[in-house]
């Protein structure tokens, strides 16, 4: 369905570091990483709208590069909120989006517009921000496209429109012809609705791998000061301390028997550990 | 319909907004019945316009929702080569009439303040639009965003060509006879065909420029 080889990419202050990963058909796959830490320029390259210095990317099975246009007509994709053409209607600018796809559904857009309660006479300039993220979603979703790429869809979005939101992808997969990739930084989306997790940090990939995967293979370790030996400490991925104890994420198979307290992390504890930095 | 086509659209209906900012500056071709008066000001407008719409396409985002359709770069590229295109050829033919009624009723004794409202002038007209867009564009599709390099180096190379072709015809005394007053028509329409044919290949080359260099942006 997706597949990244070696993409790198040069900034004066940044460098998207050799990023390769695949996301199968049917599935969600959630890109997760701290602001700046080089989601949107992974996403933006994918789609040739920023232009990576290297890299091989296939989607659909075609080249990203070559087959541009064919490839944009099969995906949809949504990057920040829908923030052009602040003083036009909603309906003048489908009116003329629509006419781009083949395959556009005016069934399913009115069907999401009635679902996320958007106004087709509304100016984009009157919409909240979470407003227009549902109307970028809409306007992805409404052409049958096989894959859906979307960048920090649930930004701006309140929890029960949010909750809403990730119901809906799973709905979308349901079928199991359609993929999702999409970044966040709120690590709940991908408690909620991701199949894999690809994690990134200062423009490197430093996991890959399901969700289920992830989290069992780590584990929160926690115990007093004096516990902390130098064993221990080299083989965590970072840790926290305090005058009564420490507490850090460490790989379960790095855990021999010991009297500390061991407890299974959640992925908002793998991400913030990462992101400490240390020894991964 | 064809991409370009629908792009056509999409920049009258979205980018160019209110779009009858074109008419107006069309109906400039007015000034061309003013006594003894630099004709070439009334062309002048319709290139300080062109800015101005790029303005609103900037301000809209119109270049970064347009690289969301399925398209390729080079459409986007000419959509906005034949929208300006468009602009500059509706000035040129709002302009005719009125330099028909010129000639005929308000400078028949001729104009003494450069050329007259005959073929030559409109003949600098197609060189001078060649000469703007030959710079604007590729200058502007370095960034897509970036304005006022573009607009400053194409409104001097647009006023450069104007003094000096006008300078050319107004003091040389055989040019002036040829391509000045109404008497050497067979002159003043090779003229003509010669600043067509010079449109014609400004913008095919402006147009290679613009898109290699668009094609490099990171948007």
């Amino acid at each position: 369905m997706l597949k990244v080889r070696n993409l790198c990419k040069q900034y004066p202050n940044f460098y998207l570091d050799n990023i390769s990963f695949d996301l199968p058909k049917g599935y969600i796959m959630g890109f997760i990483g701290m602001n700046g830490s080089g989601k949107t320029t992974t996403l933006k390259s994918i789609l040739n709208i920023v232009h990576p210095d290297s890299g091989n990317i296939q989607i659909l099975g075609l080249d990203n590069l070559k087959d541009e246009t064919q490839i944009k007509k099969r995906i949809g994709f949504m990057l920040g909120t829908f923030d052009y053409y602040p003083k036009t209607k909603i309906s003048k600018i489908t009116a003329i989006y629509r006419d781009f796809f083949d395959n556009w559904d005016e069934e399913k857009y009115n069907l999401y517009l009635h679902r996320f309660k958007l106004d087709p006479n509304k100016k984009i300039s009157e919409l909240s921000a979470g407003m227009r993220v549902k109307y970028g979603i809409t306007l992805a979703l409404s052409h049958n496209a096989e894959l859906l790429i979307l960048d920090e869809p649930t930004s701006g979005l309140d929890p029960l429109a949010r909750d809403d939101l990730l119901d809906l992808f799973r709905e979308i997969i349901a079928d199991g012809n359609t993929s999702i990739l999409f970044s966040t930084h709120i690590t709940s989306d991908l408690d909620k609705c991701a199949d894999y997790i690809l994690m990134i940090k200062n423009g490197k990939i430093i996991q890959n791998t399901t969700k289920d995967e992830l989290i069992d293979s780590h584990a929160l370790i926690s115990g007093k000061k004096s516990e902390l030996t130098d064993e221990i400490k080299a083989k965590m991925i970072a840790l926290k301390q305090s005058s009564l104890g420490f507490k850090g994420l460490i790989k379960r198979e790095f855990i021999k028997n010991s009297d500390l307290v061991i407890e299974k992390p959640n992925l908002e504890d793998i991400m913030i550990f990462y992101n400490l930095g240390g020894n991964q | 319909m064809s991409n370009l086509t629908k792009l056509f659209k999409k920049e009258w209906r979205l980018a160019i907004a209110p779009s009858i900012f074109v008419f107006i500056y069309a109906l400039l071709g007015l000034t061309l019945l003013a006594p003894n008066y630099p004709y070439f000001v009334a062309f002048g407008y319709c290139l300080i316009g062109i800015p101005t719409l790029f303005s609103f396409s900037k301000g809209n985002r119109d270049l970064e929702f347009t690289a969301n359709l399925p398209i390729s770069r080079a459409d986007i590229v000419k959509s906005k080569f034949v929208t300006i295109s468009f602009i500059q050829i509706l000035q040129i033919l709002v302009a005719i009439p009125f330099a028909i009624l010129s000639a005929l009723l308000i400078n028949t004794k001729g104009n003494i303040i450069g050329l007259d409202a005959n073929f030559s002038l409109f003949a600098i007209t197609f060189i001078e639009f060649g000469v703007f867009n030959l710079i604007f564009m590729p200058t502007f599709f370095k960034t897509g965003y970036r304005l006022a390099p573009a607009t400053t180096f194409a409104i001097l190379g647009y006023l450069f060509t104007t003094i000096l072709l006008e300078i050319i015809i107004a003091f040389i005394p055989a040019l002036n006879i040829l391509f000045d007053g109404y008497s050497n028509i067979v002159a003043q329409i090779c003229l003509l065909a010669f600043g067509v044919v010079f449109y014609i290949a400004s913008m095919f080359l402006s147009f290679k420029l613009s898109v290699k260099n668009f094609n490099k942006v990171n948007l």
